[in-house]
């Protein structure tokens, strides 16, 4: 690698050739501030607070996107340079509504933590006019505040690059830029996926999930309703960040304490759910390839995914499993077997879901996911208000004993634990098809091709006398590079597994927010789901047709696999959705 | 400065720049805190809203501008205002905000007494900014010939024929249509 000679702050280093000022500072241990810089896809140097001082030049430049060069000299700490950041802050404060004391990112908003560093003791110094700042809580999922946005624009980043759909993006120009859609219509009138993804880049609280907390609360302080609560896969290797524990933590138990403390009458676990997923699409797989069903295959679990599809290529929503996600099939589950099996009113169950994802509370609300005539979850939360339940309720989450999910829906296996994870669906399926296909049981088996973070890996597998062509994607870009292959005749698929989300729900929208000083230099999504594949190899039963509450639900109630009430409860219908 | 050669190193010399070449004659009659607003509104217009200095700085130094031309600045605001300047000039992103100050730098530079005519002495030496003038008749001077009260278009102006009229300054647009009309040299700007 070519090198060059720089100086920051006196300091002789050797930097590669190419890079820029922050990344070059970086590799040395110093740090410079930013707030619009998001690695890789939001490289714009627009707001300003990583200006630093190169020796010979009349102006600042901004350390994101200026490149090194021989014999620089950089000054990342003057007195001119926190004059500049200072400054800014103040410009950015004049625009803002600094409600900070009931923000909902107060305590880990970006734009406060570099007041608070700066020191920034008037903010009000610059104040005038302020810019004309809509509110947008049209959305079944999000809340968007332009009073407390800075306009860094890695919403729009995330939304048009990671995600490839780009409905938001700045409207307006000079002091009257805002984020909006389109001609500012609302964003429930656009086609927005609802993955969360700009959530979780925001800096500031300009975007959060809508809270459903309140609705939570006043179940559980309702001594009619039964309230039971399931957590998806991914929730218990991220909701200790929110309390400040390492990434990948496994808090599986604390996390049962805590929802048993906070008074659900059943903490039940979404795996479960992830394991009647695996069988009921499993058997549809193999129903498609054997009767000439239409292929390839789709997976349906990710809400964002499943919106995308319709929106965006409803030529493919055949191709989608007809399942409802686990989500949906833990809820259908507890409003119909668990009703008949407790003696509970359906009507008086009330189903939490906690989940990685903002999709997933338009999922709850979408038609056909109603198998008991009651909709199949009531709430659906994010991992995040989930920790703000838990803080309110004076919890301190890593001090909390390590507790086991309720039986009989807390039952669950390995390949339920990895859906969390991009590849774990098709890992878990793979488990299960292989068996029923060859009609040997083995050791569990391990489908490393699938696993890893890339946006797209394929790999053919031989099960019996067939070559299984199996492809995973995550991330909607990469979502659309695979359906245009497809499309195109290019490649030959017979299982495709698609999360909305880059990384999988590890890395969903509902997940706790990581400043961009941590997205942009560890990989979250591989942190996380290294935790998921831990789990699931130290589970006892690891494929999901040999979880015994599954097997029960089958023997008892449900019939066979793909049966005519399975279908009932457990499979759900897909509609095109307009784009404009 | 009538000597100044009209080429790049020497216009930037004393803050300003060759743009397309033009050059605009002004007199005492043009009010310099006033032809900085006007620059930078143009900027304020232009300002594609990426950057934060451009984006909001250039809007808060007109605004402060503002505030001066309404007789409703402070010395303290002439410092701020500078120190924004050279802050806006040295972050933005693009030519567009590291040039935008300029004429609020240069004007302060070379004609920092009308800045300071109208914090201090709440005047506009060129008569432009309309909060700080009023319109007066001259009793002795006018002719009572009625002509500026039939040019008024706020009925400002009341007064009996051949005696000397009055201006209601509470009606008062400063528009200057009696000034215009006056064949006696009867209404001056105070």
């Amino acid at each position: 690698m070519e090198m060059v000679n720089i100086k920051i702050n006196g300091m002789p280093l050797s930097v590669p050739a190419g890079s820029t000022i922050l990344e070059a500072a970086r590799m040395h241990g110093i740090e410079i501030p930013t707030l619009c810089y998001l690695r890789e896809i939001n490289e714009i140097g627009a707001c300003r607070i990583c200006v630093v001082e190169v020796v010979g030049m009349r102006n600042l430049v901004a350390a994101c996107v200026y490149p090194v060069a021989e014999g620089m000299e950089i000054l990342t700490n003057s007195k001119r340079v926190f004059a500049s950041r200072k400054t800014n802050l103040e410009l950015i404060l004049s625009t803002h509504n600094r409600s900070c004391l009931s923000c909902v990112r107060s305590g880990n908003c970006e734009l406060q933590k570099l007041c608070k560093d700066f020191r920034i003791y008037d903010e009000a110094i610059y104040d005038g006019e302020k810019p004309a700042s809509n509110y947008d809580d049209s959305a079944v999922h999000l809340v968007r505040d332009n009073s407390k946005c800075v306009l860094c624009r890695r919403c729009a980043a995330a939304c048009a690059k990671w995600q490839d759909v780009a409905v938001i993006g700045p409207n307006g120009r000079g002091f009257n830029t805002h984020i909006g859609s389109a001609f500012d219509q609302n964003l429930s009138d656009v086609a927005c996926v609802s993955c969360g993804q700009c959530i979780v880049v925001c800096p500031t609280g300009a975007l959060s999930e809508k809270d459903n907390t309140k609705d939570v609360w006043r179940a559980l302080n309702d001594p009619t309703k039964h309230v039971i609560v399931q957590t998806a896969p991914s929730i218990r290797v991220t909701l200790g960040e929110a309390f400040g524990m390492h990434i990948g933590t496994n808090v599986e138990g604390k996390m049962v304490a805590a929802l048993r403390r906070l008074g659900f009458d059943g903490v039940y676990d979404t795996d479960f759910a992830a394991d009647m997923t695996i069988v009921e699409e499993a058997n549809e797989l193999v129903e498609r390839i054997k009767n000439g069903g239409k292929l390839p295959m789709i997976t349906s679990c990710s809400p964002g995914w499943v919106k995308y599809c319709e929106h965006y290529y409803p030529e493919f929503t055949e191709n989608l499993s007809t399942c409802k996600s686990p989500q949906q099939m833990f809820g259908a589950l507890a409003k119909t077997w668990y009703a008949e099996k407790t003696g509970i009113d359906p009507k008086d169950i009330f189903v939490v879901g906690i989940m990685p994802c903002t999709a997933k509370k338009f999922e709850t609300k979408r038609e056909d996911e109603s198998a008991s005539g009651y909709p199949d979850v009531d709430v659906a939360l994010t991992t995040r208000e989930l920790a703000r339940m838990i803080n309110r309720a004076g919890m301190y989450l890593p001090k909390l004993p390590d507790e086991e999910f309720d039986a009989p829906l807390g039952t669950s296996t390995g390949a339920g634990v990895i859906f969390g994870a991009t590849g774990g669906v098709m890992e878990a399926a793979l488990r299960t098809a292989k068996e029923w296909i060859t009609g040997e049981s083995g050791e569990a088996v391990e489908f490393s091709e699938v696993r890893g973070t890339q946006g797209i890996k394929e790999a053919t597998y031989k099960i019996g006398d067939l070559e299984l062509n199996v492809c995973v994607a995550s991330g909607l870009k990469n979502a659309k590079k695979v359906l245009e292959s497809v499309k195109s005749g290019e490649k030959n698929y017979h299982f495709i597994e698609i999360m909305g989300c880059p990384g999988g729900c590890v890395n969903g929208g509902g997940q706790p927010v990581q400043p961009a000083a941590v997205r942009n230099f560890i990989d979250l999504k591989a942190r996380r789901a290294a935790a998921l594949y831990e789990d699931d190899k130290n589970k006892p039963i690891r494929k999901s047709h040999e979880n015994p509450v599954v097997k029960e639900v089958y023997e008892t109630y449900l019939g066979s696999y793909g049966s005519h009430k399975a279908h009932e409860i457990l499979h759900t219908s897909y509609k095109k959705r307009n784009r404009f | 400065m009538i000597d100044i050669p009209v080429d790049y190193d020497n216009l930037i010399s004393i803050g300003s720049m060759m743009g397309s070449g033009g050059l605009i004659v002004m007199d005492e009659d043009t009010c310099m805190v006033d032809i900085a607003k006007f620059f930078l509104e143009f900027t304020v217009d232009e300002s594609c809203g990426k950057c934060t200095p451009c984006r909001i700085g250039t809007k808060r130094l007109l605004e402060m501008l503002d505030k001066i031309t309404k007789g409703k600045g402070t010395m303290e605001d002439l410092d701020k205002m500078e120190e924004l300047c050279y802050h806006i000039k040295a972050n933005s992103l693009c030519g567009l905000g590291q040039s935008a100050p300029n004429p609020v730098l240069s004007t302060l530079k070379y004609f920092r007494d009308e800045y300071v005519a109208h914090i201090v002495d709440k005047k506009c030496p060129a008569g432009v900014c309309k909060a700080l003038l009023s319109y007066v008749i001259d009793r002795e001077k006018c002719k009572g010939c009625t002509l500026c009260a039939r040019a008024c278009p706020a009925d400002a102006i009341s007064g009996t024929v051949k005696q000397p009229h009055v201006i209601d300054p509470a009606k008062c647009l400063k528009c200057g249509a009696c000034m215009e009309k006056c064949k006696f040299g009867a209404i001056y700007k105070k």
